[in-house]
């Protein structure tokens, strides 16, 4: 600490910039984490959210993990309710619905059993109670919906009610509408009431089993096959394209950040050479030095990168509204800490530096 | 009286093969304690080098070396980086302090890494500060500090930590003589009243009446090695 202390005190200017080149690349890195997880929010919330609930999903083979292209027909559906108890059906289906002004509105219709956990919370308004009612997530009130709103369903061609708003229920970057068992099967194109009554499922939810389940259930079923809830995540439109590109970039934030600082830190202790073999002349041992250069790296790094959250948060909390921006608490200490193991990596090379600096070579022979 | 310093068959080569130069050849030297001792020769003689081994900086190509009766030769890096921080203070011949402390702190970080009491600390480096007429220079950096203030400083330093055996090269090089002469004063006293031992390269003959021996070096070898008497 004395050493370390000292010299980013004497050394302001120079110490200053590194700070300013880590609160730059976490700020970044940080930032760029904020819409990654934003985005995927925005895309997925409604699929994340099950995950909370249950575990896998039984899906069509063919439908590539598409929930929208899947179906699962009756005979698939008796095999699971043979192996698990507790399965719930859903249906997916994208669509448009129209206002009074026949202005349109990307929407995914959802079918789950509103008994079910997976059912989500009202947060104003009211439950469905009739067959033409829905719960609509609260993000189509920026379509200019409000509770009580009527709107045109393009499959059936019928008004439909918005009864209540629920939140954070999102599908392919579209609001979400729970839509009643009968209004379901209106859309699926079956009579309700009469005997064809079976419910149509875009695939089968299912909680935590056992991997001997799992793979008794892909032997015996016919066209469907178990995938958890989290690989399913890839098959909705444009989730793997958004994520893949933001996380790559995430990566090469850190490996630059690796490389350009430790190229800092080594030229630091290079142009300081000749001090640390006086050092070592006058008796101060490698691990003290050593222990100099960490608390300093440390220092550096840990209020830079605190500069950094803040500057996100700051930054964040002026986006526009629709801007999908998520950076929940333990993403940031993760990808803080990250970088503060990076920043300490990139001064190891120093470290060997100083510990094979030779007391007396670094004083200049005897002379200088 | 024991030895603090014995050097024995002493040489030293640099270099490999053909371009193999002999700088130091079978030198045999012993410094007891409450001993001052001056060592002077033409430039390039190898006394800066003979200081070097002798502050365990520099391994010797042959030869023993014992301080204070322990053999250098058998110690590890790390034993031998702990044997200078606490038996060897060490004045090169440019004062080499550490520019971002400032005079106090020199002084303070060698008694931290001692392991003194920070109250002992803090008293020995204000009376070596006082001692070398430095006490109104405490709170400067090396770069705001004249030559001989640096020197001095140094001096300090290499004080810090009440070393057995103090090796300084031409320390008095940057000093005008009255305050060279001085400073060497000082150091003899205190290696006298301490029972320490000191070993100083210099080319100041006027130097030679407060030193206990004078040695002359030339190309390697000790030339001649003459008692001065010295009136206490
Ligand atoms: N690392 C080294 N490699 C090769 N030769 C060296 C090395 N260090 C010193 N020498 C040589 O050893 C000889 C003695 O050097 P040294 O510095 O001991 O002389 P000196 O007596 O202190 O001279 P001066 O009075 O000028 O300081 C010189 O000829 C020098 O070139
Ligand atoms: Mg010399």
């Amino acid at each position: 600490m004395f050493l370390a202390l000292r010299e980013l005190a004497y050394s302001k200017l120079r110490y200053i910039m590194v700070g300013l080149i880590i609160f730059l690349l976490s700020f970044l890195v940080l930032f760029v984490s904020g819409l990654a997880q934003g985005l995927a929010n925005d895309n997925a919330a409604a699929i994340q959210n099950m995950e909370n609930e249950a575990e896998y999903f039984v899906i069509d083979e063919e439908a590539e993990l598409q929930l929208t292209r899947s179906l699962i027909d009756d005979e698939d559906q008796q095999i699971v309710n043979n192996h698990v108890d507790d399965t719930q059906i859903l249906g997916v289906h994208q669509g448009t619905i129209q206002d009074e002004e026949e202005s349109i509105t990307d929407i995914t219709k959802f079918f789950v059993d509103p008994d079910s956990n997976l059912y989500p919370e009202v947060t104003e308004g009211e439950l469905p109670s009739e067959g033409h009612e829905v719960l609509a997530n609260e993000s189509i009130q920026e379509d200019g919906y409000a509770v009580g709103d009527e709107f045109l369903e393009d499959t059936t061609e019928e008004i439909f009610t918005i009864s209540g708003f629920t939140s954070n229920q999102t599908y392919s970057h579209t609001p979400v509408l729970y839509v009643t068992e009968e209004g379901w099967q209106e859309m699926s194109g079956s009579d309700p009431g009469s005997d064809d009554d079976e419910l149509l499922a875009s695939a089968l939810v299912l909680p935590e089993i056992s991997e001997e389940t799992v793979n008794d259930l892909n032997n015996e079923l016919g066209d469907g096959e178990v995938v958890t809830i989290q690989e399913s995540l890839s098959g909705i439109p444009g989730y793997s394209e958004e994520q893949g590109s933001l996380w790559m970039m995430i990566v090469f934030l850190f490996i630059i950040s690796a490389f350009v600082l430790a190229a800092f830190f080594y030229v630091i202790t290079i142009q300081k050479l000749t001090q640390f073999g006086i050092l070592k002349a006058i008796g101060a041992n490698v691990s003290e030095l050593a222990r100099a250069i960490l608390v300093q790296v440390v220092i550096i790094s840990v209020t830079s990168v605190a500069v950094g959250i803040g500057a996100t948060y700051l930054v964040a909390a002026l986006l526009p509204v629709g801007m999908p921006f998520m950076l929940p608490v333990t993403m940031v200490a993760l990808l803080a800490g990250l970088f503060i193991v990076v920043a300490i990596l990139g001064s190891l090379l120093s470290l060997y530096k100083v510990k094979k600096v030779d007391a007396l070579e670094a004083i200049g022979g005897m002379e200088a | 009286m024991t030895a603090k310093l014995v050097m024995e068959n002493i040489g030293m080569k640099f270099g490999e093969g053909s371009g193999k130069t002999t700088v130091l050849d079978d030198v045999n030297l012993s410094i007891d304690t409450g001993e001052f001792v001056a060592i002077t020769g033409p430039s390039g003689s190898g006394k800066s080098t003979l200081l070097s081994i002798a502050g365990a900086l520099l391994t010797p190509t042959r030869g023993r070396l014992l301080l204070n009766g322990e053999n250098v030769s058998t110690l590890s890096p790390k034993e031998s980086t702990a044997m200078r921080l606490h038996n060897i203070g060490f004045i090169f011949q440019s004062a080499h302090l550490i520019p971002y402390l400032r005079v106090e702190d020199q002084l303070l970080y060698i008694g931290k890494i001692a392991k003194l009491p920070k109250q002992q600390a803090k008293k020995r480096a204000h009376e070596r500060l006082a001692m070398l007429g430095l006490t109104h220079r405490k709170r400067h950096y090396p770069a705001n500090l004249s030559g001989g203030e640096r020197q001095r400083v140094a001096i300090a330093r290499a004080w810090m930590n009440d070393p057995e055996l103090l090796l300084a090269d031409e320390p008095t090089a940057s000093l005008d003589a009255s305050r060279g002469q001085e400073v060497v004063e000082t150091l003899a006293k205190q290696v006298k009243e301490q029972q320490k031992a000191a070993v100083m390269v210099t080319h100041d003959t006027r130097l030679f009446d407060l030193c206990d021996r004078v040695i002359t070096l030339s190309d390697g070898k000790i030339e001649q090695s003459m008692k001065e008497m010295v009136s206490t």
